[in-house]
C-alpha cells in the first residue's frame, strides 16, 4: 500500500488534515512525536533534536553545522527505515524534503486555512526556507515537490481530506518493485550517511540497486587515510551491498597548503 | 456555479485539462476568444493585446502605460464574458485578473521541465536544445510579467485554490479534482458574488474607458455606485469631466458616480 506525506506551514490545520486521512484511510501515522524516539535511539538531546527541525545551524544556538548535519541525518534514515512499512500517513519530519521519485508517495502540501497572512507569518515563512534550503538544498514553497497543493481558505479541510484519501487510492500510488527498490536505496544511503556523519564531514552518499557511492574531499595527503576510513565504517552498515568511495581534492585547504 | 480559471506553463497540458473538465461540467471553454472580443471591442489588434498579457513590461512601457492600457481592456472583455458564469478559462493570467471574486476556482497545472520540453519536441518538431531554451525563456517572462504587474510571484501557492502535478497524476485526475472542488459549496456562485462580478466588471469597463488618458485613477463598485480616486488635478480636469458624463449617460448598470480627490485609492480599486 501506499505512504502519504503532509507538509504545511499552519502545524495545527496539518495536524487535523493528516489524522483525519489516516484515520479515514485507516493507515497508521508517523509525526514529530516520533522525534523523542529518534533522540532516545540515537542518544540524542531531544531538546536540540527539535530545534534542528526548525533552525538552521547557528553557533549562537550552540548548534554547529557538523552536529546539525548529524541531527538531521538521524531524523531521515529513521524516518525512511519506516517509510519502507507503508500504509502510512508522515507529517512534521521533513520527509517532503528528502523523499523523492518514489512513485508509491503521495506528497501533499496545504497551504492557507489561517485568514490574511500576518508579517510573522512572512517572517516564520522565510526562516523555514531558510531551513530547507540548509537542509536539503530546496525550497519548502516549491510547488514542484508535491503532487498536490490545497490552498484551505475556500476548500474545507473535510474536502481535502476527501480528495488525498481518495487520490492515495489510485493504482499509480500502489507500491511496485521499482518504486520499493528506489525508497530501500534511499534508505540505505541515509544509513550509511549516517553513520559516517558521526565522525567525518563532508559526505555525500548516493545508493543505486544496492550499490553505495560515497563521495567525499580532503587534501591529497589525507586521502589514503580518509577513504579507508569510510570503507572500514560503512562495510559494517547491515545490507550493504558494493560500496565505492569516490574522492575529490579540497581546493581551498590545498590551495592555503600549498602557499605555506 | 463557479468560473474556473486554469493557469499553466506552456506545454504543461492545462488546455487539455481545461477542455475536458468543460466538457465534464458541460461549461464554455475560454482561451483566445477573449483577446478576440477585446481586440473588436476596443480596436487593438489581437496581436498586441496577447504580447501585453505575455511579455514582460519593457522600458518603454513604463513610461508609456501601454501595458496598463491593454490590461484593463482584456480584465474588462474577460469579466464581462465570465458574468454568466460556467467558464473554464485558460488563457493568460486568469487568476490574476479575476483577483476578488468569490467564486472563482483558481487551479495551477504544473509538470516537470523534461515531460514538457519533450511535448514540443514532439508537438513542434524542434530539437531538445531548442525547445527547452523556447519553455525557459516562456516561464521567464511570465515569472517577470506577474512580479512586474501584480507584484507577486506566479508560482506562490497562496494565488491558487489548487495546484496539481501532472507527473505522476494524469489528465484525468486533475479533470476528477478540479469537478470534484467546482462542485463543493464554497465554489458556488450566491447573490452576492454574482452581484460582486457585476460590480467588478462595471468598475472595469469605467477603467477601461479611462486608463489612456488617466492611468492613476483608481475604482471600486458597489451595487452601482462608483467610487473614483483621483488627484485633484485630474478630478478638476475638464476632459475627465466630461468623459465621466458620457460614461454615466451610456453604460448601462451604473447607478451613482462619485470622484474623491486627494484621497488613496483602497487596495481593491481597479
Amino acid at each position: 500500500m501506499s505512504v502519504l506525506l503532509f507538509a504545511s506551514e499552519n502545524q495545527e490545520l496539518e495536524d487535523k488534515i493528516a489524522q483525519e486521512t489516516a484515520t479515514h484511510l485507516g493507515y497508521k501515522t508517523l509525526n514529530h512525536t516520533f522525534l523523542d524516539e529518534i533522540a532516545q535511539q540515537y542518544e540524542l538531546d531531544p531538546s536540540k533534536l527539535r530545534e534542528a527541525m526548525v533552525s538552521p545551524p547557528s553557533i549562537l544556538r550552540r548548534m554547529p553545522s557538523k552536529l546539525w548535519d548529524y541531527y538531521l541525518s538521524c531524523v531521515e534514515t529513521a524516518v525512511l527505515d519506516r517509510l519502507l512499512a507503508d500504509d502510512l500517513v508522515c507529517w512534521g519530519l521533513g520527509a517532503h524534503l528528502y523523499v523523492l521519485v518514489v512513485s508509491h508517495v503521495l506528497k501533499v502540501r496545504l497551504v492557507g486555512g489561517d485568514g490574511s497572512v500576518s508579517m510573522t507569518d512572512t517572517k516564520k515563512e522565510r526562516r523555514r526556507e531558510k531551513w530547507s534550503v540548509a537542509a536539503w538544498q530546496r525550497r519548502e514553497a516549491d510547488p514542484r515537490l508535491y503532487d498536490l497543493v490545497i490552498n484551505l481558505d475556500q476548500i474545507k479541510p473535510d474536502e481535502a481530506v476527501t480528495t488525498v484519501a481518495a487520490t492515495v487510492g489510485y493504482p499509480r500510488f500502489k507500491p511496485m518493485t521499482y518504486s520499493i527498490s528506489n525508497l530501500t536505496d534511499r534508505a540505505m544511503a541515509a544509513k550509511v550517511k549516517n553513520v559516517l556523519l558521526k565522525t567525518l564531514t563532508d559526505i555525500h552518499v548516493h545508493a543505486q540497486n544496492g550499490t553505495v557511492v560515497v563521495t567525499t574531499s580532503c587534501l591529497k595527503r589525507e586521502k589514503t587515510k580518509k577513504i579507508a576510513a569510510i570503507k572500514e565504517i560503512a562495510g559494517k552498515v547491515e545490507g550493504m551491498g558494493y560500496l565505492e568511495v569516490h574522492w575529490n581534492v579540497d581546493p581551498v585547504n590545498e590551495a592555503a597548503l600549498s602557499n605555506r | 456555479m463557479p468560473i474556473i480559471t486554469i493557469s499553466r506553463g506552456s506545454h504543461s497540458m492545462g488546455k487539455a485539462v481545461a477542455e475536458k473538465v468543460a466538457a465534464k461540467l458541460r461549461y464554455y471553454v475560454l482561451s483566445r476568444d477573449l483577446m478576440l472580443k477585446a481586440s473588436d471591442k476596443f480596436h487593438v489588434s489581437q496581436q498586441t493585446l496577447l504580447q501585453a498579457l505575455h511579455d514582460a513590461p519593457g522600458l518603454k512601457d513604463r513610461y508609456k502605460n501601454t501595458k496598463q492600457i491593454y490590461i484593463a481592456y482584456v480584465r474588462a472583455t474577460l469579466l464581462e464574458m465570465v458574468a454568466e458564469d460556467n467558464v473554464v478559462y485558460h488563457g493568460l493570467a486568469g487568476h490574476l485578473l479575476l483577483k476578488g471574486l468569490d467564486h472563482v476556482l483558481k487551479i495551477r497545472i504544473i509538470a516537470n521541465l523534461e515531460s514538457r520540453v519533450m511535448q514540443k519536441m514532439r508537438e513542434e518538431g524542434i530539437s531538445q536544445h531548442d525547445a527547452r531554451a523556447v519553455i525557459l525563456k516562456d516561464d521567464d517572462q511570465r515569472k517577470k510579467w506577474t512580479r512586474k504587474i501584480y507584484n507577486v510571484d506566479p508560482t506562490d501557492n497562496t494565488l491558487y485554490d489548487m495546484v496539481i502535478c501532472i507527473d505522476k497524476l494524469s489528465v484525468d485526475d486533475a479533470v476528477e479534482f478540479i469537478c470534484g472542488a467546482a462542485n463543493t459549496k464554497s465554489f458556488h456562485s450566491t447573490d452576492a458574488s454574482l452581484r460582486k462580478t457585476q460590480d467588478l466588471s462595471l468598475a472595469c469597463n469605467v477603467k477601461a474607458a479611462l486608463v489612456a488618458e488617466f492611468p492613476e485613477v483608481g475604482i471600486t463598485c458597489e451595487y452601482g455606485n462608483l467610487l473614483l480616486y483621483a488627484t485633484e488635478k485630474t478630478a478638476h480636469n475638464g476632459k475627465f469631466k466630461k468623459l465621466l458624463t458620457s460614461l454615466q449617460q451610456d453604460t448601462p448598470g451604473i447607478f451613482n458616480l462619485e470622484v474623491r480627490s486627494g484621497v488613496p485609492a483602497p487596495l481593491d480599486a481597479v
